[in-house]
């Protein structure tokens, strides 16, 4: 008979480690699959630091944080596969049958539980429509910034980067350290995707200017890239006419938007988030498919590696702890002022003295004010002095004294101006 | 004197007067603050080149925060170097940078990292 472990963690990076570490530390058999060839995930290339400021309480470089966690990984038993795709998973009377590919052929990993640890991705240019031809030399930021961080070849003298999200940030600093000239960070929104800091010390810092508002409309070259036209945009985001502006530039850097990556769990049936677009989960992180969980940025774009190996301790721990016992759902309802949150439901029949909220405003407030009601009363409010949509809060919430049952009516909403 | 903290992703909107802070959240921005009124300093992270075909780039930072206004000199010294040994994370990669009494260390163990199956 062949072997089959309690968990497999599908995804080698901060969430994968994080979710094979904690389930090995609660008793599980763990195998731990990751495509390439060593472990680290996007971590690998993050080569800035500001990473573990609450999970180690220092600063830390993507790499020395990915290093943390595979020393602890070394002390487990967990089984660990690289240079690993995972092509199919099937669901079998034991749990899981996962068909993988490596050096040695096709074979297949059986499992109780899995912990789909994906990550995400980034939206590319067919995504956002830009017009023109079809040069090279539009570059998503994470591959500019595997170009420059791991394989130290420079994909630009002169760029545009078109979205503020944080990875563009971070590499408009990168490559102007590298000799590069970033002419602007161009967003179309009226406010940064960003974290403030970043606009701070990425780009104020290099002078190099953040036009908001404003978008990329075309792209000319033939075999290269060599010029864009940006364009200011009104509040409907329509193109102004007569602000057009030509740029001479050899690339044009992306940094509009990740993706929870949920090829797998689509597969699995597992029910997706319309908000977070990663799968729905409950306390516990198990998704709507018995004996699948998600953690990391697979469930939920975090802006902090440090929530990615909070989400993943707690699912990997959840996965070793799998029983199969019956649980009952009630879904939270996303009310006006939240862009997203998770969990998106709650199992009634668990554990519900420390439920961690993640969550993000859907627009910049003030004086914001969450509020939690259960069957129309409320049940609990927690003020913020102000919110911005690219930094997600985190709340610990003691739901279990609310007399939760499966017809009790949960909503969140955000409300802004208190005294 | 407006400034953003840098400290953590909070990102405080710290106000500075004379050597009175505000809107920091906690200490830590107070001396963000206070240094940054008078000294700015920052942390560098860049990649150094090396000898190695597998990792031709290893990954390094400054030990702490240097003067903001030595960043571009600091990047200068760092194109002339080449690692030719095979480093771990924390290991020192240039002594005594710029005269500044600072390191320049590996924030990764690439070369020792096991990257095969463990059977």
């Amino acid at each position: 008979m062949s072997r089959i472990f309690d968990v497999a963690v599908i995804g080698g990076g901060p969430a994968g480690l994080a979710a094979a570490v904690s389930a090995s530390e609660n008793g599980a058999s763990v195998a731990l699959i990751e495509r390439e060839s060593r472990l680290g995930g996007i971590l690998k290339q993050c080569v800035h630091d500001g990473f573990g400021l609450i999970r180690f309480g220092q600063k830390l470089a993507g790499p020395e944080y990915a290093e943390r966690y595979i020393e602890l990984l070394k002390n487990t038993k967990t089984e660990v596969f690289l240079t690993t795709f995972v092509t199919a998973v099937k669901k079998a009377d034991f749990g899981f049958s996962i068909a993988i590919v490596n050096k040695e052929g096709i074979s297949h990993i059986d499992t109780k539980t899995i912990v789909l640890a994906t990550g995400c991705r980034e939206r590319t240019s067919k995504q956002v429509l830009i017009q023109g031809t079809r040069p090279s030399g539009v570059f998503t930021a994470g591959v500019a910034q595997n170009f420059v961080n791991l394989l130290g070849k420079m994909p630009t003298k002169k760029c545009v980067i078109l979205g503020s999200g944080d990875i563009g940030l971070i590499m408009a600093r990168r490559l102007t350290l590298e000799g590069a000239e970033v002419e602007g960070v161009y967003e179309v929104k009226p406010t940064p995707s960003g974290l403030t800091r970043n606009i701070h010390q990425c780009l104020f810092d290099f002078n190099i200017p953040l036009h908001l508002s404003t978008t990329v409309t075309r792209v000319f070259g033939e075999d290269r890239l060599n010029t864009v036209e940006v364009a200011q945009v009104d509040e409907k985001m329509k193109v102004v006419e007569g602000t057009e502006r030509i740029i001479e530039c050899d690339a044009l850097i992306l940094s509009v938007g990740l993706i929870p990556e949920n090829e797998i769990a689509e597969t699995l049936d597992v029910k997706i988030n319309n908000a977070t677009k990663g799968a729905e989960c409950d306390q516990t992180y198990m998704t709507s498919v018995d004996g699948i969980f998600s953690a990391g940025n697979a469930l939920n774009v975090f802006d902090l590696v440090d929530y990615v190996s909070e989400s993943a301790q707690s699912a990997g721990a959840s996965a070793a702890d799998y029983q199969g016992t019956k649980r009952e759902y009630i879904e939270i309802e996303r009310g006006k002022g939240l862009l997203s949150f998770v969990p998106t439901r709650l199992d009634i029949l668990g554990k519900l003295d420390k439920v961690i909220l993640f969550f993000r405003a859907a627009r910049d407030m003030d004086k914001a004010k969450l509020i939690l009601k259960i069957n129309g009363e409320i049940k609990l409010e927690k003020k913020f002095s102000y919110l911005r949509p690219p930094e997600m809060q985190r709340l610990e919430l003691d739901l279990q004294n609310y007399g939760l049952d499966g017809s009790s009516k949960v909503l969140l909403t955000l409300e802004e101006g208190w005294n | 004197m407006e400034l953003i903290c840098i400290v953590c992703p909070k990102s405080c909107h710290l106000t500075v007067d004379g050597d009175k802070v505000s809107g920091n959240g906690c200490k830590r921005g107070e001396l963000f603050a206070k240094e940054e009124a008078i000294a700015p300093k920052r942390s560098v992270t860049t990649t150094v080149a090396t000898a190695f075909c597998d990792f031709p780039v290893l990954p390094v930072k400054t030990e702490s925060d240097i003067p903001k206004a030595k960043i571009e000199e600091l990047m200068q010294f760092v194109r002339g170097l080449y690692v030719t040994k095979k480093l771990k994370c924390g290991d020192v990669v240039a002594e005594n940078i710029l005269g500044l009494g600072i390191n320049l260390v590996a924030t990764e163990s690439v070369f020792t990292q096991k990257q095969e199956v463990s059977e």
